[in-house]
């Protein structure tokens, strides 16, 4: 026999059985207790609404156990309740509830205040509805996305007669339902003409339904998100219709949550799907004429109905042999654990009745969860979710018109018994008692909205399903006329979303990668994050990749670079804009390096400017700024709706820096092309053959050497690659990462931008007005820096020594005496010069700053630095420009 | 089922003003897609690489209007899904609608990253900035498992067209043109 | 979560596909034109920053890598084409 495995137990499954029937069957009462006062509670509605019957089931807590089919196997437990559900110590809360008043924790625990911190680890330990299991599991949720002219969320007579309408006039629908459809309607004419609809939406072509899905939000778009089995739908449909339908009114009085109390709806599904009676003696309260069926299926459930209270129009028709109690209210639900006798308020004066089920039906509200998420126009409502307790004919009507109006349908205001002097819960997920919001509303919180936030009330798992209406009505009964009482918005999920549906398709960080990539991995490279890139920041040994590089020959990935061709007509006059340099005068086959500035003047990029032909230009930028760099040019170019062609050519094209006094030694092996001093100077390029690869090299300085920066096709980079390494290997070559680099190019005193730079440097703060010709009558950012040119800058980047084997950390603040005057930006101990090299801000208010330091590293470490000016190795460049 | 596979293209820029780039006439079948106003992809197998560039070239320099052709082949990645589950595929990387047409050119992300996408026949050919290449076939076998995805050797690049009903193409069959999205 | 901006060489996309530019600033002087300082910091430092239809600029990163002006509703997101 199927059972499943209930707190250790085993508790057997019959055929169509849910999670919450299986239990009931097997005598489980209690299926959790209160979010607040632990409260014991037991079914209610039946139908995935309140939050009664939320079990942790395999694992996933929060689970509405009525609407779960059981499995076998399944693991079931009952969450947040200390020693057992059946008893639970925490109940206390309810006893002490006169200490925990509305908004209590806001008035609590604030004096002394070293209360909080110890009460607040308490309340988390007891609050809550049930743990979640971290361990991380892999993306078994699958993304898909869907198109369809019309969205409709609920599979029943509105939601059905919608879809065939929007479908009848070739629009394509999607229509979900969190359940099989029809199976929550009851055998009758309502269930049959469902089927009718069903039968002819499956077979329409425009038609996809899916069920056992459920709508959670609706978002900007309009994106709707509906989580299925194993899928989370993203639907982006042009208009919406929700034909969500209605619930049962929830009663409000004295004892309404105690296990035994059912919603009308609730009590005949359990006593009707599952044969299961909801006690031995039930009093029904038929307020509505659908609640006659109910008598009739509680009785053949085996149960006895002990009275009915009905209205005068319904009671008439109360079955005979019946008591019945004309026009009379239950005010009080008497019982500890569960039910034991209902309070009776009629035209006689009170009864108490003895009973240990209460079945109440008083009408429908909207199940409007997902209307009142969202304002857009686009939305619809349909059938009962906007005529609670319509006729069938009636909803199949709205939904038609629901499939053919662009305008959202107002919402349907129904009176909910606002708080009657006696009591009881109206917001049963968030336990607000009607006490609560009386005192809420004394405090001076006096608008639905307040109300809400200040209470809780409809911010739980069902989002005011239950208690939105008697919010409203509170708030009406209290202050008729005005605004005060307009419904709140609902927030998505509407129903249960688990963490993993909600993360279903979404991406790890995406690596970026040169096409060297495989290469450095098998040479054992520490791989490494440089904005999107993945990166070697040094392979195997970065002492020796170091001297490799100034006193060998050594080569590395340079190919994530930004690189642009710029050209066509304007591509001179272009250029000459958007830089500070002068363009102009950059003759074909010589480069420039030049920083790019803002309107602000501030510097937020840098790279080289070289001539290939007559206004044919290759562009380089950082390799961090690449996108950014890119979007600027294309901007400008509009803007000022110059003749150029930029092609980003930054994938399109590898690059390997081939650094060291033997750099030269080893290209010549690899290319019949002049690489001499004359032919190929510093700061020069020239189209070279490279191992029968073609290339554009370029006379660089960044790390201080020697170098030749070798463009190519990415498809021959690899290529490239091993070539230089087999050709050098008798000279020792190596290649060197990341980590290499930033030491290098800070011995030059060489800028990182970003690094080394603020987001208001201008080239003034940091020594580079030689590269800013301020007699160009124009280039982006010159009036900003005519206009800083009146004032010396209150701060510069100046180059430091530091003596001794450990540099200061970078971020390190620098004191003069016990001034603070600046902090360090990058810091390395140099190998070459033995001592620490630093660039840093410091503060010179005009002047020129104080000459002696302190550097100040974490743990309090001091070191003494004194300002020096750069480069710190090979101060007159000689060897990058040999 | 779907294959992926590598697709070897031969992808030139073709930059010039619109009314240019309108008049540009078919070439051999390659593809045509149209960026922007001023920029024109042409798409082919690679083995036409050295060809369209220099019907590209020829074309703007008669133009007169100082269009740049540019081979810039290495700077993407063709990922090509195949087979009756290519659409399914889609729905699953990109939240864009592909539109119906055959074939149809579509700018947007797939799989989180930028990429111009080709959708043929029962196949889409999703076209990436080549430093993303090893990204798109890494997404497709981990979002489509259940699509049987298999791996296929890498070919040339071709758009399958649908054939036109009564044609009686061998391999192909007479499918309807409008694609479910 | 998917505010739509369509862009005019690709269609409507989220505007996660699309770096943001920021309100459309006033058009830049003439490159050589004289310009009044303290008109040019206004420019390049102030924006309007008005509740209600702004000009703003958007770059297709994800598309078309080309610049689009739209006119946003910053009170509600809807967007319009237009300059």
């Amino acid at each position: 026999m199927p059972a499943i495995d209930f707190e250790g137990r085993s508790v057997p499954i019959h055929a169509g059985d849910s999670v919450a029937s299986a239990l009931y069957r097997d005598g489980v009462r209690i299926l959790s207790r209160s979010f607040k006062y632990h409260r014991p509670r037991g079914l209610y509605c039946v139908s995935g609404d309140c939050a009664h019957c939320m079990v942790t089931v395999d694992g996933e807590p929060a689970v509405r156990s009525c609407v779960t089919p059981a499995a076998n196997g399944q693991r079931v437990a009952r969450a947040s309740a200390w020693p057992s559900p059946e008893h639970d110590v925490l109940v206390s809360a309810w006893w002490m509830r006169a200490l925990l008043p509305v908004g209590f924790y806001y008035k609590l625990f604030a004096k002394p205040r070293w209360m909080w911190p110890l009460a607040e680890r308490y309340i988390r330990r007891v609050a809550g509805i049930g743990p979640v299991d971290t361990t991380a599991r892999p993306g078994r949720i699958l993304r898909r996305n869907h198109h369809p002219d019309v969205m409709v969320a609920g599979g029943g007579a509105a939601g059905l007669a919608a879809a065939l309408r929007a479908a009848g006039r070739g629009e394509s629908v999607l229509l979900a339902d969190e359940g099989a459809i029809g199976e929550k309607v009851a055998p009758g004419p309502t269930r049959s003409a469902i089927a009718k609809l069903l039968a002819s939406a499956r077979a329409h072509p425009q038609v996809t339904i899916l069920e056992h899905t459920r709508v959670t939000g609706l978002y900007d778009g309009p994106l709707v998100i509906a989580a299925g089995e194993g899928v989370a739908h993203w639907i982006h449909p042009a208009r919406i219709v929700i034909a969500t339908g209605a619930v049962e009114q929830h009663a409000v009085f004295p004892g309404n949550d105690l296990p035994g109390v059912w919603l009308g709806r609730g009590a005949a599904r359990m006593a009707g799907v599952h044969g299961l009676a909801p006690g031995r003696s039930t009093v029904v309260v038929a307020g509505t004429t659908e609640a006659l069926e109910h008598v009739e299926t509680l009785r053949k459930s085996g149960t006895v109905i002990r009275l009915v209270v009905a209205p005068a129009a319904i009671a008439p028709h109360v079955p005979s042999g019946i008591p019945v109690v004309v026009d009379g209210t239950v005010v009080e639900a008497r019982g500890g654990r569960s039910l034991r006798a209902v309070v009776i308020m009629g035209p006689a004066g009170r009864t108490v009745v003895s009973c240990d089920a209460l079945a109440v039906s008083l009408g429908f509200v909207p199940r409007d969860g997902l209307l009142r998420q969202a304002s857009i126009g686009i939305i619809n409502g349909a059938g009962d979710v906007v005529e609670p307790g319509c006729t069938v004919a009636r909803a199949i009507a709205s939904g038609e018109a629901a499939a053919e109006r662009p305008l959202s349908a107002p919402m349907s205001v129904v009176p909910g018994v606002g708080a009657p002097p006696g009591g009881g819960i109206v917001c049963t997920c968030e336990d607000v008692t009607t006490k609560e919001l009386s005192a809420a509303w004394d405090e001076g919180y006096r608008w639905t909205e307040l109300l809400k936030r200040y209470t809780t009330a409809t911010m739980g798992p069902c989002q005011g399903l239950l208690c939105h209406q008697h919010l409203r009505a509170f708030v009406v009964s209290r202050s008729p006329a005005g605004p005060a009482g307009a419904p709140t918005t609902a927030r998505p999920p509407a129903r249960g979303l688990t963490m993993e549906e909600a993360a279903a398709g979404a991406e790890h960080a995406i690596e970026q990668r040169t096409v060297l990539h495989d290469r450095h991995i098998d040479r054992g490279a520490r791989m490494d994050w440089a904005g999107a890139w993945k990166r070697p920041a040094s392979y195997d040994d970065p002492l020796a990749e170091y001297w490799a590089v100034r006193r060998g020959v050594s080569v590395m990935d340079v190919g994530t670079l930004g690189k642009y061709r710029v050209c066509g007509p304007d591509a001179t006059e272009f250029l000459d804009r958007l830089y500070p340099v002068d363009v102009r005068t950059i003759k074909p086959g010589r480069s420039r390096y030049g920083l790019l500035l803002n309107e602000a003047g501030h510097i937020f990029d840098d790279g080289l400017v070289a001539a290939m032909g007559a206004n044919d230009y290759f562009v380089s930028a950082t390799s961090s700024g690449a996108d950014a760099a890119e979007a600027w040019m294309r901007d400008w170019a509009e803007t000022w709706r110059l003749r150029v062609h930029i092609v980003n050519q930054t994938t399109a094209l590898g690059a390997i820096n081939v650094a060291g006094p033997s750099s030269r030694d080893l290209l010549a092996r690899l290319t019949k092309d002049p690489v001499d001093n004359d032919t190929l100077p510093y700061g020069g390029l020239r189209k070279i053959t490279v191992a029968g690869i073609p290339c554009i090299a370029l006379r660089v300085g960044f790390v201080g050497e020697l170098s030749f920066e070798l463009h190519h096709p990415r498809s021959r980079g690899v290529e490239l690659w091993d070539a230089l390494l087999a050709a050098g290997k008798d000279l020792g070559i190596r290649p060197h990462g990341l980590d290499t680099l930033k030491l290098l190019r800070l011995e030059k005193g060489h800028i990182l931008v970003g690094q080394d730079t603020d987001f208001d440097t201008t080239p003034g703060k940091i020594g580079l007005e030689s590269l800013v010709r301020m007699n160009k009558p124009y280039f982006i950012g010159r009036s900003a820096l005519e206009r800083l040119a009146t004032r010396p800058p209150q701060r510069r980047l100046v180059p430091l020594r530091f003596a001794g084997t450990n540099a200061p950390d970078e971020g390190a603040q620098l004191m003069d005496g016990d001034r603070h005057v600046g902090y360090l930006t990058s810091s390395r101990y140099s190998p070459a010069l033995e001592c620490g090299v630093a660039l840093g801000w410091l503060a010179t208010n005009g002047g020129s700053g104080p000459v002696r330091v302190v550097a100040v590293s974490r743990g309090q470490r001091r070191d003494q630095g004194e300002v020096v000016s750069a480069p710190f190795y090979d101060s007159k460049s000689v060897k990058l420009r040999g | 089922m779907v294959e992926i596979t590598e697709s070897r293209a031969a992808i030139i820029a073709c930059l010039d003003t619109a009314e240019v780039l309108d008049r540009l006439p078919d070439h051999g079948g390659a593809f045509r897609a149209r960026v922007a106003c001023e920029e024109l992809l042409l798409i082919g197998p690679a083995t036409a690489a050295a060809d369209l560039l220099a019907y590209a070239t020829a074309y703007l320099e008669r133009a007169g209007s100082s269009g740049l052709a540019v081979d810039v082949t290495d700077a993407w990645s063709v990922c090509t899904v195949s087979g009756a589950d290519a659409a399914e595929v889609w729905a699953r990387l990109s939240e864009n609608r592909m539109p119906d047409e055959r074939p149809a050119f579509v700018q947007g992300a797939v799989a989180s990253i930028p990429a111009k996408t080709i959708a043929g026949d029962r196949e889409i050919h999703v076209i990436t900035p080549s430093n993303l290449g090893h990204h798109v076939p890494h997404r497709i076998f981990s979002a489509c498992r259940d699509l049987a995805p298999q791996a296929g050797a890498p070919r040339q690049f071709a758009v399958r067209r649908v054939a036109p009903a009564g044609a009686g193409a061998s391999s192909t069959d007479a499918t309807p043109v409008r694609v479910a999205s | 979560m998917a505010l739509l901006i369509t862009c005019p060489n690709c269609g409507s996309r989220a505007y996660t596909e699309f770096w943001f530019g920021g309100e459309l600033p006033a058009p830049p002087p003439a490159p050589g034109a004289p310009v009044d300082a303290s008109a040019e910091f206004g420019r390049v430092w102030y924006r309007r920053n008005v509740a209600g239809l702004q000009a703003e600029r958007w770059f297709h990163f994800a598309g078309c890598r080309r610049w689009l002006t739209v006119q946003r509703d910053t009170r509600t997101n809807a967007v319009h084409a237009g300059d």
